[in-house]
């Protein structure tokens, strides 16, 4: 039965990670986490309210190693440099590379100053849940499975006073306290290459545009649905990049405006007078009676995505996942609210919203969904007046423009 | 030199002028002699002690003073001026007696020496002098030392016991740091000794102790061939650090080594300041071990005596029964069908007619109960049905109507789902498909011989099903929306499946099992 799967799947399955199509705009989301309020307040805010998963941010406080066991049979990681010191360096150029991207960013607090000194070690599986942020090139896991290109284990804290390993102290409600960046070392088929190698390797995948993404989890993303955001979780074929290389001109070239926002509302600066502008408003069913029966309480539609355009350029600014608020102490109401910020100020926006089944599905975003709630049943002793359960995305409507007044 | 040319002369002119019968030899000079005042005393560590040197028949008085040999001593044996001050040292000498020595100037092969005895007068106090620290917990100690004299008052710490190298560690300020591992006997000895007299010493007794609790989360049963995560947490006093290492085995009365499962993927972390969360994939075996439990034990590599343990037992196979067991119908007549699913909580099952999945016109079909016409049952949730014949006797005659369990385990398969939580910490991983409790799907498994099964390739072997507005279920696969990007003919393919009714999306299956597999 197994063998009879996989060789259904090689051929009608293709590969994962694979590119994009429709050019549809949805979402930047993020990891959400919901405080435990069986912890005394001190260490737990004492709300249910769900908060943004992210690193704690101040100068050198991120630290970042990388593995310089690489996969040698075959070789996984293409360079153009062959010898062997310049492999290395030519890979921890692209690592650096793809970190600067999200640190080009403008008005954020994250800055190139953020993260300390890049270092490697020798060490073969090296990640693990040890509390250092470990980039591993030739350490096998469970999560890889045929297709899987990347992925970012990221463990995060629902409460303060915690570590993991040699972590520090969470200082922070939803620190992660741990991020470990895998590439998939066990699928022959399956090579990188860094930009300099990319062009002689058509078959391998841009480790920049991978290490980019992942390191979008790394700092808290979730996915986006905007096909040209570096956090759609489906890779660019082989041979090809996502958006523009970066440039010393435009560090953050390799983004989408839907990354550089969705960055701004998670690290926002509050020295930056520009990304100041906010929309917000509710969605709601033309027909009340299409609202989920259960979980009970839901007035509004879940999942949503609410895009905002600017109306000059028509480009997609930023977009958020709609359908729910909190006011302390929680838990989240699935009333159909959606906010989106970190929006340039003196700009007209357009706004709409459509179904979460288009370029995406809710499984991408599951850990900005499904982790909205906690209650008794997933977590015991959690006080009733809480505790909530997350509805299922509403994927069953369409949206329609509604002429102008 | 010019007094003594003088004298010489003057002998001279009385041996050539006076009497000359033979005279006696002149008498010897008088031997010049040192005396050291006090011959003997004693002097406590860092104090001072005056000495006298007599020097006779010689005008020359001066003396040079020194300490067993050394001029003017030095730290170890104390030193002395040229006035013949001496200053004891501040730690005890070995021997604690030194020579001091007056050596005259007017002759350096005469001396004298006196005997000088260094003593001390320190008393030593410790605080706390009896203590209970808790593995890998810290406990300070206070030595007090009192004198009267200026001895080194430095503090040699040191530990010993039957414990023996297992005893723990101090530093050099008397702090105590117990063992991670509690040592048996749990007992230490904390000593305090004075560098300045090493005979003054003073001890205290320090029993290690173990208050740490271990607490074993294990399912109350495992289905064969299934795995379960066994989670072991380890709370320990505030302060204190007891190793965390756990050695985790199995044994059964039904079962010993391998047949009892297996365990694998052991991961530690900290789950708090005070609680420490390790948790261990265990795998159970295929067959079921007679008796049916397996018991796991998980020691404290810090103390073995805090072993927790879990038993569990490995289910059997369900079993279904359907009744009627027989029935005689005539064409187009129907019969209700129950299944009856035992010793699991999962009632669903899956109805075929000699071996299709829901029948077929010519074998019968399974319908709703009531439903006219027939509805096909497609949910694994439905446990009573229609059998409906069909409307002519059929080649195989009788024919079989068989429920298969959900939950069956022969047919049922474990799905490692990436990420979960363990106290306060959350590890996840964009992408992994989710899953509500109760929710239906269907998911293509991958996974390398010897390990569980997970979803291959995420959203692209998830398949969910999900009730239309007019209740019908249909499947959706969780990247239908994607073109997929083949490696092999690299090109993107379109086309995921999406709001297919079941029982289409069984066909399709079914044709590419068929077409793929001939």
């Amino acid at each position: 039965m197994k063998l009879r799967a996989k060789q259904i799947f090689a051929s009608a399955l293709a590969i994962f990670y694979g590119g994009w199509f429709a050019p549809v705009a949805q979402a930047y989301s993020f990891g959400m986490i919901v405080p435990d309020v069986r912890q005394p307040a001190a260490i737990s805010s004492g709300s249910a309210c769900p908060v943004r998963t992210r690193q704690l941010v101040s100068a050198g406080r991120i630290a970042v190693r990388w593995s310089t066991a690489l996969n040698t049979n075959p070789v996984t990681i293409l360079t153009q440099n062959q010898t062997a010191g310049g492999r290395l360096t030519e890979i921890e150029q692209v690592i650096a590379q793809s970190l600067a991207v999200w640190t080009g960013v403008s008005g954020t607090t994250l800055v190139p100053a953020t993260f300390a000194p890049l270092t490697r070690t020798a060490t073969q599986n090296a990640c693990g849940s040890d509390g250092v942020n470990f980039i591993c090139f030739d350490q096998a896991d469970m999560a890889f499975t045929p297709g899987v290109l990347a992925f970012t284990r990221v463990i995060s804290t629902d409460r303060l006073g915690v570590q993991v390993g040699g972590s520090a102290v969470a200082t922070q409600f939803g620190q992660i306290l741990d991020a470990d960046i895998y590439f998939n070392p066990s699928d022959s088929g399956t090579t990188y290459a860094t930009p300099q190698a990319l062009a002689a390797n058509p078959k391998a995948y841009d480790l920049e545009s991978l290490l980019t993404h992942e390191f979008g989890h790394f700092l808290g993303f979730s996915h986006s649905a905007v096909w040209s955001a570096i956090m759609f979780p489906f890779a660019p074929a082989p041979g090809t990049f996502s958006g523009m290389r970066p440039t010393s001109q435009q560090p953050d070239a390799s983004l989408g405006d839907d990354d550089r926002t969705g960055l701004r509302v998670l690290y926002s600066d509050p020295a930056d007078t520009v990304h100041l502008g906010s929309i917000n408003g509710r969605i709601f069913p033309a027909n009340s009676l299409a609202l989920p029966a259960s979980p009970p309480g839901v007035t509004g539609v879940f999942g949503a995505q609410v895009v905002a355009v600017d109306a000059a350029g028509g480009a997609v600014v930023g977009a958020t996942i709609g359908g729910w608020s909190c006011a302390v102490p929680g838990p989240a109401q699935f009333d159909g609210r959606y906010q989106i910020d970190g929006l340039a100020v003196g700009h007209s926006y357009t706004v709409y919203a459509e179904a979460l089944n288009v370029a995406v599905d809710p499984s991408q975003f599951a850990n900005a969904t499904v982790s909205l709630c906690r209650n008794a049943v997933s977590d015991p002793g959690w006080p009733a007046l809480q505790g909530c359960v997350v509805p299922a995305v509403d994927v069953s409507f369409s949206a329609r423009t509604r002429p102008g007044p | 030199m010019f007094i003594a040319l003088l004298a010489g002369a003057g002998w001279m002119l009385g041996c050539t002028a006076g009497s000359v019968s033979p005279s006696p030899p002149p008498a010897p000079p008088p031997t010049i002699a040192v005396v050291v005042n006090p011959m003997n005393m004693s002097v406590l560590l860092g104090n001072q002690a005056t000495f006298t040197a007599t020097v006779t028949n010689t005008g020359d008085t001066a003396v040079s003073w020194s300490v067993n040999g050394v001029p003017g001593g030095n730290a170890t044996l104390g030193t002395i001026t040229s006035a013949g001050m001496y200053t004891a040292p501040l730690d005890t000498p070995s021997p604690a007696t030194v020579q001091v020595t007056a050596t005259s100037h007017a002759d350096a092969t005469k001396s004298g020496t006196g005997t000088l005895a260094i003593t001390s007068d320190i008393a030593l106090s410790l605080t706390p002098n009896r203590a209970s620290v808790e593995l890998g917990a810290t406990q300070a100690f206070q030595a007090a030392l009192t004198t009267s004299a200026h001895p080194d008052t430095s503090i040699r710490w040191s530990l010993s016991g039957p414990c023996a190298s297992g005893c723990g560690s101090v530093d050099a300020t008397g702090t105590y740091t117990a063992p991670r591992i509690l040592p048996s006997p749990a007992i230490a000895t904390m000593t305090a000794q004075s560098v300045a007299d090493p005979s003054k010493q003073i001890s205290a007794a320090v029993a290690i102790t173990s208050s740490f609790s271990l607490q074993l989360s294990a399912p109350s049963s495992v289905p064969a061939g299934g795995t379960a995560t066994i989670v072991a947490t380890m709370t320990s006093v505030p302060g204190s650090n007891p190793s965390t290492a756990l050695s985790w085995a199995l044994s059964g009365p039904g079962c010993s080594g391998g047949s009892c499962g297996v365990l694998s993927a052991v991961t530690t972390q900290s789950a708090s300041g005070n609680s420490v969360a390790s948790s261990v994939t265990y795998t159970s075996p295929r067959a079921v071990p007679s008796p049916n439990t397996v018991t796991m034990t998980v020691a404290p590599q810090s103390d073995p005596s805090k072993t927790a343990q879990a038993t569990f037992a490995i289910q059997s196979g369900v079993s279904v029964s359907v009744s009627p067991s027989t029935a005689t119908l005539a064409a187009n007549h129907r019969v209700v069908l129950n299944a009856q699913v035992n010793s699991t909580s999962n009632t669903g099952v899956m109805w075929s007619v000699n071996g299709i999945a829901g029948g077929n016109t010519a074998f019968g079909q399974i319908c709703a109960v009531g439903s006219n016409p027939c509805q096909p049952v497609t949910s694994t949730t439905t446990s009573q049905v229609d059998y409906l014949a069909p409307g002519a006797i059929p080649s195989a005659n009788p024919v079989s109507a068989t429920a298969v369990s959900a939950a069956d385990s022969t047919k049922s398969a474990s799905i490692r789902m990436l990420g979960g939580s363990i106290g306060s910490l959350h590890s996840r991983i964009e992408g992994v498909p989710a899953f509500r409790a109760g929710e239906e799907a269907y998911v293509f498994l991958w996974a390398r011989e010897g390990e569980p099964f997970r979803v291959l390739g995420w959203s692209q072997g998830t398949f969910r099903i999900m009730k239309d507005s007019r209740g019908i279920e249909r499947v959706t696969q969780d990247s239908a929306a994607v073109p997929l990007f083949d490696p092999r003919t690299r090109r993107f393919q379109h086309g995921g499946i999406r709001s297919l009714p079941v029982a289409i999306f069984q066909l399709k299956l079914r044709k590419a099992l068929e077409e793929k597999m001939p």
